[in-house]
């Protein structure tokens, strides 16, 4: 097992739980989909964290139905909590820069995060989603749940295509 | 013209309505273009209609981007990552789905652009899926890259027409959208303008009604200030008229008085039956009218609003044994039984002016005793102890009665029970108006209740407040004779009365000089000096009022003279006329020596007087001028009396004694009591006789001569007679002759005992 072990202050931090394999991040097996970079305190690839989608679909699953702007029928969205994303590599910044395939990019702010049930699909109605069915990941909020997040402020937020995340 | 719109006649529901209309109308376009406006905004955020441009664009851009991808994968032998190749496709794959899935699509989707885009991008995706299934194969076959970057090369124009394409139909779009919301904003107009046009109608009909509500209101005030007017005019002339009849009335009584005592001095022995008849008819009218003027004066009394009722302590008891006294002879005249019965819980003294209670039980009997041919009167004075008042007088009759009709009209002015009756039974029909306005004043009413040929039952509750037995007030009495000899003037147009002033005058120890009129009166003031002016209310050539405002104009000391007014006038303000004219003092009509004492008295022409008293209140000091009695009413009348003591004022009769020589006194003592030609028995042979205008006018002189001597027993019995006479227009009952007599024997004792013991 090549675990890389990174002993920075995070290290001290999640110690009182003794529960270092918190802190690991295993290396990704396959093609990796999404990188995380910027401040976060778990890292696999440099100064970056990579995901692979078997690492995606290890951390705890969440799925909701909504309407969006982008098919005409309330859709079904599978995949791990945003926040539990960050959590797994420690984010600790304000802001997320979320980039896509295509190169679109948007900020959303990690308040976001903490206030709504944002999840990273990766299956759209319980089947994987191709690149050019919007995947392999895409960033969905819970639009039925408030009348607020019918905004084009949060539609911009909703980023398909995924590949990487900045924290800042 | 009828308005279009009276506002005035509306009902609630009617502004109801009106409000809800009006709001219906003006709100429901409004809200219909707000909907219509929220519709617009929120097609707008759902379909993101500008997006259809950015769509397009983007997937030129990715069809872009994968061009310049296969051209370095063509061009440059390097190396490349083939899945980033393959990425680059899926990108612009997933971007068709964006362009062709998109909501308003339609704005494009019929264009030829569109179309041969579309399926120019079918033609490429149907042969690049394929090739793009194996990247790391694709990447080494440069032949197949430069088939796919050719392709990809036609496509571009294709789809680049579509970006075009989709930025013409947006600006289609939006000039759709400028052309509704331009639509929209002249419906609103037309619709404010609408609204601004009801509104405008609502407010000029709100103004025109507001107008004639004024119009109306201006209208309705000229009215009611014309009907004031009209009403003060008619009451100042309903109350000329009653100052007038009560003038009239009193005018014509005086004279009156003296056609009846010259009717009865013809009234001898020697006359013939037939003159005795035309004598007794003459009368007869001549009392009937006297009566009548005597309603008359009451009812006009009552209308000008002057009368009012002296209220004193009163024997109820009393009351009631007097009129049964005075009544019983006429109902036994006409063969009727009169039961009078007072309860025995009745309140002893009550708070009432007599006169006019007497007045309305004369009245209801007498009626009674008039409509009844046989049967029983019965008179109740009752105590009501829990009803509204506290005594209640009932009379009942086994008359003829009376239909619900003539009950109604029972109170109307001169109506009377039967057209034909009036002339069998006469009287003015103003007596029960008469007696039921008294019996108001009283607090109280009349209440009747008919039943035709079964008889009638007149109730009159009256609230008579209880009082005590009044103490036995001293009443002061003038020492005739005693204080300063003045000289005084009298104005008096009336002989008799003139004549009457002059024995008065006489007997109170001053001088009198007598002129006719108030002009005579003002030659005889410039002539010489007097002490004090009486001047009777009403003469000819110059009044009482006139007469006195021409002395305060004088020159020299006999402007200031003191002015008595002697006025019978039973209009109030007179009074108030009079002081405003300069008049000093007033003595009541018909004047009596106490009166005109006290209002010298009062003018402070004489000292204050030495008072003797006289036990009991009602002290005999009614001296009438001529023969003016207030008929209506009988006067006082007790009990017979039984001892000497009632029999005379002592004083009063001492009084005569000093003022009068004695011989003069021994011839009037003759005149009245001697046995062959006295007055009283003069008087008792017209009553044998039945003679009754002679008893009326014997009984008269008798009184006047009584009260003159201080004899009050004689006094009171021939004032009873002389009424009775006047009330029952017949035969008086016997019964009164041996009360005569013995009225005259006790005064005969006093007299002998006065003798004895000359200081009372």
């Amino acid at each position: 097992m090549t675990t890389r072990r990174t002993l920075n202050t995070a290290l001290l931090w999640a110690g009182l739980a003794l529960s270092a394999p918190a802190l690991a991040l295993d290396a990704p097996s396959s093609r990796p989909v999404l990188t995380v970079s910027g401040k976060i305190a778990v890292k696999n690839a440099g100064n970056t964290a990579r995901f692979d989608m078997k690492m995606i679909k290890a951390l705890p699953q969440h799925s909701f139905t909504t309407r969006t702007p982008w098919f005409d029928k309330p859709v079904k969205f599978t995949g791990p909590l945003l926040a539990d994303l960050l959590a797994a590599v420690k984010a600790h910044g304000t802001t997320l820069s979320a980039v896509a395939i295509n190169d679109y990019r948007i900020d959303i702010p990690m308040t976001d995060v903490q206030r709504y049930k944002v999840i990273v699909a990766h299956q759209l109605d319980d089947k994987s989603m191709a690149v050019r069915d919007k995947g392999p990941l895409f960033v969905v909020f819970p639009f039925d749940t408030a009348a607020e997040l019918r905004t084009s402020t949060y539609y911009e937020r909703s980023i398909w295509q995924l590949k990487a995340l900045e924290v800042r | 013209m009828r308005p279009l719109l009276d506002l005035a006649q509306w009902r609630r529901w009617q502004w109801v309505s009106a409000v809800a209309v009006l709001l219906a109308v003006t709100l429901t376009p409004l809200a219909w273009i707000q909907w219509q406006q929220v519709k617009l905004l929120e097609d707008v955020s759902k379909n993101q209609v500008d997006s259809i441009m950015w769509q397009a664009y983007q997937l030129e851009r990715e069809l872009g981007r994968l061009d310049a991808h296969l051209l370095e994968a063509t061009g440059n032998p390097r190396p490349l990552d083939p899945y980033e190749l393959s990425e680059r496709y899926e990108v612009f794959l997933s971007r068709i789905d964006l362009v062709t899935r998109i909501p308003r699509r339609d704005l494009i989707d019929s264009t030829p652009a569109y179309n041969e885009a579309l399926s120019a991008i079918n033609a490429f995706v149907m042969q690049a899926d394929p090739l793009f299934a194996q990247p790391e194969a694709l990447i080494k076959d440069p032949v197949r890259l430069a088939t796919l970057a050719s392709s990809v090369k036609v496509l571009l124009p294709k789809v680049a027409e579509l970006t075009r394409e989709a930025n013409r139909a947006v600006a289609r779009f939006v000039d759709e959208r400028h052309a509704q919301l331009r639509q929209q904003s002249v419906l609103l107009i037309t619709l404010a303008g609408g609204q601004s046009v009801v509104m405008l109608i609502f407010v000029v009909v709100l103004v025109r009604h507001i107008h004639r509500q004024q119009q109306q209101y201006t209208q309705l005030h000229q009215l009611s200030r014309e009907l004031a007017d009209a009403r003060d005019q008619a009451e100042a002339a309903n109350h000329g008229k009653s100052v007038f009849l009560a003038n009239m009335s009193h005018e014509i009584r005086t004279p009156f008085q003296g056609l009846l005592g010259m009717l009865n001095l013809l009234d001898e022995p020697g006359l013939t039956p037939q003159q005795r008849d035309y004598l007794q008819t003459a009368c007869d009218s001549a009392l009937h009218l006297l009566g009548v003027l005597n309603d008359i004066l009451d009812v006009s009394t009552m209308e000008s609003g002057t009368l009012k009722l002296s209220e004193a302590p009163v024997n109820l008891r009393a009351v009631v044994q007097e009129v049964e006294f005075l009544m019983k002879v006429a109902a036994n005249d006409k063969g009727l039984e009169l039961r009078v019965h007072a309860a025995s819980d009745l309140p002893a003294w009550v708070l009432a002016d007599a006169t006019r209670l007497r007045q309305i039980m004369f009245n209801l009997i007498n009626n009674a005793i008039k409509f009844t041919a046989q049967g029983t009167v019965t008179v109740e004075m009752s105590c009501e102890a829990n009803g509204p008042t506290g005594v209640v007088l009932t009379v009942r009759d086994t008359g003829m009665g009376m239909d619900s009709e003539t009950v109604e009209n029972l109170f109307t002015r001169f109506y009377q029970a039967d057209s034909s009756l009036r002339r069998r039974i006469g009287g003015t029909g103003l007596g029960l108006e008469i007696s039921r306005k008294l019996a108001r004043m009283m607090g109280g009413d009349i209440h009747v209740c008919s039943e035709l040929g079964k008889g009638s039952a007149f109730t009159v509750p009256l609230r008579l407040q209880t009082t005590t037995e009044p103490a036995k007030d001293s009443v002061a009495h003038c020492a005739l004779g005693h204080g300063r000899r003045l000289k005084v003037l009298v104005a008096e147009d009336h002989p008799i009365n003139m004549k009457y002033m002059r024995i008065l005058l006489d007997r109170m120890g001053h001088d009198g000089v007598f002129c006719e009129n108030g002009a005579e009166a003002l030659q005889c003031l410039a002539g010489r000096p007097f002490d004090v002016v009486l001047l009777d209310y009403h003469m000819p050539v110059l009044d009482g009022l006139a007469t006195t405002e021409a002395i305060r104009k004088l020159n020299g000391p006999m402007a200031d003279i003191k002015v008595i007014m002697v006025t019978a006038d039973v209009v109030n303000d007179t009074r108030q006329r009079a002081l405003d004219m300069g008049v000093n003092e007033f003595a009541s009509k018909p004047l009596r020596a106490i009166d005109l004492q006290r209002a010298l008295q009062r003018c402070g022409l004489l000292d204050e007087p030495i008072l003797s008293t006289t036990s009991g209140h009602d002290a005999l000091g009614t001296v009438h001028a001529g023969a003016i009695p207030r008929p209506e009413i009988p006067t006082r009348l007790t009990a017979p009396g039984q001892s000497t003591a009632d029999a005379i004022d002592a004083a009063a009769h001492a009084d005569m004694v000093s003022m009068l020589p004695r011989e003069t006194l021994d011839k009037m003592l003759t005149a009245l009591m001697d046995p062959r030609q006295s007055t009283v028995h003069a008087l008792v042979r017209a009553l044998e006789t039945g003679d009754h205008s002679a008893s009326c006018a014997i009984a008269h002189d008798l009184k006047g001569i009584a009260m003159m001597l201080g004899f009050k027993a004689i006094a009171r019995t021939a004032a009873a007679i002389e009424q009775l006479v006047m009330q029952a227009q017949d035969r008086v009952s016997p019964d009164l002759i041996p009360q005569l007599l013995n009225d005259l024997k006790l005064t005969q004792e006093a007299l002998r005992q006065i003798e004895i013991q000359p200081n009372v």
